[in-house]
């Protein structure tokens, strides 16, 4: 059985037809066609799918679609405009990515946390993050490449 | 004279970063779906050992959507590179749970999943071999009874028990007059916990099988061509027909360099011809069905005289292989010849082993067999300090191995930066400074060193190729980069070699049908083999370039330079920009003439310090050196263990980019802090207990200690391109044995199985206050 839900998806609103187990991570990938979030554990262990849901990170392989019916949603892939957002760019200088398999759900978790608190210290930074499991980096660029983005941003 | 920017020792962010920061790398996963895609399903043994009495597919084949199900029936045969000791499907028996038992292809990933689970399979269990001292009890169970007819088996020395897979030895001077010159001697056991790769990235492939019978392959891996060959010799297809194509790898850690569920989708895909085959696996899968790290099991007994000389080792590693031993021969073989560490000892006898148990088949990992040596060394090393009353420092300093010095396998060693590691981490930590203690907690400081092999396959040669056209130079070589930063290394050796900015390289995708490039089935993401490979490719693709120009410009080729890639003749000053010679043309008397599309091939065959004689097996290249140390604070009442600081320092030869070969040495500094202190992937009986990034704790954000040191020392490998040392086994960091020593130092208990737990130390701490518990 299909329900239709829509929802504003990096700002444009869309309607699509999903079924009640499917996950907002599924609908994602495999209906729209954005494989941004990434897909590791699937079971809400490491936050490679994270999203903003309403302007908050979740893990989108937990939450069911038919949940974002009326929602904003929000992916790595509205992070650039013309160029690199200053996150995804001091991503890439301070080393903050080895893989890149965590990366996706690093940038949109950084980008909630900037959002309301635009010069986090390392402490609010390791606690925003530590939802999201990086195996490569051992974390301590992550966090250098946000305080370096913090002090980029206007 | 030439001159010529180096990119070579700068630090450049890596070459694929914009790629992944957006979210568009393609990983597999992220391949889209075609519309004839079909969906694997794994059914995949509940039992640690059993014999199959019987699988029943009529329910699931009756499912909607349901094409086929594939078993041993149809699916005979085993896998293996040196061993063939891995059945592709389970047949008369299981002997681990997640084994593979059967396939089911269906036209959705649900319905693939829900007939999977209709498969009734039914077992008669039989008695467990939970580990190795299970194994080699005298009434074991023998798990492969016809090991001594696997093909590969002839290569093996033959064991000396019926579960031990593999077993090396390596022995120097005479074990009598090292134990007589000996005035202490110290024996102990040391043990690790069986661990999990845990790279983000879940295995999965791809596969089809085209119309005239080739197949393609995508899937995760740093080793394509490894894959191909495993996969055609256990398929029995030449392996031409197979085209295996390189992604972006979302971490392997070692995990990725072998087949596991890749070949059962390459099977399937030849049973459905002309349909896209996929198979991505769920987190237990990941755990179970495909590799872990093998434990270790180290006895030492170690000789040391009154004046500080260690006079002689004796140790025995045994490997818990698992079920199947393939995957892990090199590190069962590795160990024996560096298991002494990286010290001259003048009397040596270790002996190494793999011993199957009812576990996943083990697989090396990031640090490859050099973790677990260490943990065991490092620690008996501080004892043996302890034992003679000198300082921990001192008598690493004074038993290092160094270059020139006779190596217990018979060759000399080469020069390495340890003792300069050693010293780093010590100023870092402030050595000498007694940490604080209070009543309810105690903080010490420990170190470990460390040395690290570059293991090579036999008969190793690498081929690397070059092209250059209108879109820049693009370079093949056989291995993917799984987050080392090989192809940005590979990128700025290139540019170097060829005086052209970064910006123009591109590494090419691995792709086994290129015609361009024909490496050895064994591939290998170690750059020293690689990285000269390219060297010699893109020598040549000069020369040819300045060949050209040098006639249309009716010169002599010595006076020709490419610049900042701007051609530039030294005796006319006449100079043109690359790009708008290969676009356009080059400028000649006589107008513009179009520029060849240049190619070229380059070979490395690396002389390895340490061959071996046999030849069958594989060889050390070289080895790097390193120094770890750490400062904890132990509570008292509860053994709870806080890391306030980790210092690691690094000989890498010479540091093509150093900001990345920093990024590894801190990675694998956290990836060595969780396994110092919870990475245990625990089994009862067989049974997996936790197998998900749940209950299987890696290191977080929130365990970064408050100070992480990191420090790479350079002393220049001879033979290395531009003097750089391959990574030694992925940068292994070796904390635990450092944290293990600092433990010790703070309150005088000393862990000798991984992880080290708080309740180890606590129930430690309870029998030093109260004996009698
Ligand atoms: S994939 Fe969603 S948390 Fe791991
Ligand atoms: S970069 Fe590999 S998991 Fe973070």
């Amino acid at each position: 059985m299909n329900y239709p839900v829509s929802f504003h998806l990096n700002g444009k609103l869309i309607a699509v037809q999903v079924t009640a187990q499917e996950s907002l991570l599924d609908v994602l990938r495999h209906r729209l066609g954005l494989t941004g979030a990434k897909e590791a554990c699937n079971e809400g262990n490491c936050g490679a799918c994270t999203v903003l849901l309403d302007s908050l990170p979740v893990y989108a392989c937990m939450v069911l679609a038919v949940e974002v019916d009326g929602a904003a949603v929000e992916t790595v892939e509205d992070m650039e405009s013309e160029e690199l957002h200053p996150l995804q760019k001091a991503m890439i200088d301070q080393q903050g990515l080895q893989c890149g398999y965590c990366s996706s759900g690093m940038l949109v978790t950084a980008q909630a946390l900037l959002a309301h608190n635009s010069r986090p210290n390392k402490t609010q930074i390791r606690e925003a993050l530590a939802g999201n499991l990086c195996r490569c980096t051992g974390y301590a660029d992550i966090i250098k490449a946000i305080q370096v983005a913090s002090r980029a941003r206007r | 004279m030439t001159r010529k920017t180096l990119l070579v020792g700068k630090a450049f962010p890596r070459i694929e970063g914009a790629v992944k920061v957006t979210g568009q790398c393609h990983y597999l996963l992220d391949m889209p779906a075609t519309a004839d895609m079909l969906y694997a399903g794994l059914v995949t043994s509940t039992q640690p050992h059993a014999r199959l009495l019987s699988i029943e597919t009529e329910e699931a084949l009756q499912q909607e959507g349901v094409e086929t199900v594939l078993t041993a029936h149809e699916l005979p045969g085993t896998l293996g590179m040196s061993l063939q000791d891995r059945p592709i499907l389970a047949g008369e028996r299981v002997r681990y749970v997640g084994e593979p038992v059967a396939v089911v292809v269906a036209q959705s990933p649900a319905m693939a999943r829900s007939a999977a689970s209709r498969v009734r399979v039914r077992y008669k269990d039989l008695p467990v071999v939970a580990s190795i001292a299970d194994s080699l009890a005298a009434e074991a169970p023998i798990l492969h009874p016809d090991l001594a007819h696997y093909p590969g088996a002839d290569v093996l020395s033959p064991p000396d028990s019926a579960n031990v897979a593999a077993r090396f030895e390596m022995k120097a001077g005479d074990m009598q007059t090292g134990w007589a010159r000996a005035d202490v001697i110290l024996e102990q056991t040391y043990r690790s916990s069986v661990r999990h790769h845990a790279a983000l990235e879940p295995h999965g492939a791809i596969a089809r099988q085209n119309g005239d019978g080739s197949i393609m392959l995508w899937c995760s891996t740093n080793a394509p061509y490894t894959l191909r060959s495993e996969i055609a010799q256990a398929l029995n297809i030449p392996p031409d027909r197979l085209r295996v194509r390189g992604l972006c790898v979302g971490g392997g850690a070692g995990a990725k360099n072998h087949t596991c569920i890749e070949v059962l989708v390459v099977a399937a895909a030849m049973h459905q011809p002309e349909h896209f085959i996929m198979l991505s696996l769920d987190q237990k899968q990941e755990f179970t069905s495909t590799f872990v790290r093998p434990a270790l099991v180290a006895r030492l007994k170690m000789g040391v005289s009154r004046e500080g000389e260690i006079t002689a080792l004796q140790a025995s590693y045994q490997w818990d292989v698992g079920a199947s031993a393939d995957a892990c021969l090199e590190t069962v073989w590795a160990s024996a010849y560096t298991g002494t560490g990286p010290y001259r000892i003048p009397h040596v006898d270790i002996r190494s082993a793999g011993i199957y148990t009812n576990h996943t088949p083990a697989s090396p990992m990031r640090g490859n067999d050099v973790a677990e040596i260490h943990w065991a060394i490092e620690q008996h090393i501080d004892q043996m300090a302890a034992a003679i009353k000198m300082d921990p420092v001192m008598f690493r300093l004074q038993n290092i191995v160094k270059g020139g010095d006779m190596l217990a396998l018979g060759e000399a060693m080469h020069a390495t930066g340890l003792d300069q590691c050693l010293q780093s981490v010590v100023e870092a930590v402030d050595w000498q400074e007694k940490p604080l203690s209070r009543t309810t907690s105690a903080r010490g400081k420990g170190l470990a060193i460390f040395w690290s092999p570059t293991t090579l396959a036999p008969k190793h040669s690498v081929e690397a190729s070059a092209r250059l056209d209108p879109g820049g130079c693009s370079i093949a070589i056989d291995a993917e980069d799984a987050g080392t930063g090989l192809h940005t290394f590979v990128a700025q050796l290139a540019a170097t070699e060829l005086g052209v900015p970064l910006s123009w390289v591109h590494i090419d995708a691995v792709d086994t049908a290129s015609a361009l490039y024909h490496p050895q089935p064994k591939a290998t993401a170690e750059l020293c083999s690689i990285g000269n490979a390219v060297l010699a490719a893109v020598r040549q693709l000069k020369q040819q370039l300045l060949a050209f120009v040098a006639e249309a410009w009716q010169e002599s080729a010595n006076h020709i330079d490419v610049i900042d890639g701007v051609v530039i003749s030294h005796a006319t000053e006449r100079q043109q920009a690359l790009d708008e010679v290969l676009s356009t043309g080059i400028d000649t008397d006589a107008g513009r003439r179009p520029a060849p599309m240049l190619e070229t091939r380059g070979q490395s065959t690396p002389s390895p310090l340490f061959p071996r004689h046999d030849d069958s097996l594989s060889a050390i290249l070289h080895f790097c050196a390193g120094a770890v140390a750490a400062e904890v604070e132990v509570d008292r009442i509860s053994g709870e263990i806080r890391v306030l600081q980790l210092a690691a320092a690094l000989d890498v030869g010479h540091a093509i980019n150093p900001d990345l070969v920093l990024s590894q040495i801190k990675g694998g500094t956290m990836q060595g802090l969780g396994s110092a202190l919870w990475e245990a992937l625990i089994y009862r009986e067989g049974m997996p207990l936790n197998p998900n990034l749940h209950h299987y704790s890696i290191a977080t954000f929130a365990d970064l200690p408050a100070q992480l040191y990191t420090h790479i020392v350079e002393v220049p490998q001879d033979g290395g391109p531009y003097g750089a040392r391959s990574l030694g086994a992925d940068v292994p960091v070796m904390v635990a044995p450092a944290i293990a020593n600092a433990i010790y130092n703070a309150v005088a208990v000393r862990i000798n199985d991984l992880p080290i737990t708080s309740e180890r130390v606590w129930t430690k701490l309870i029998k030093l206050t109260n004996p009698l518990r």
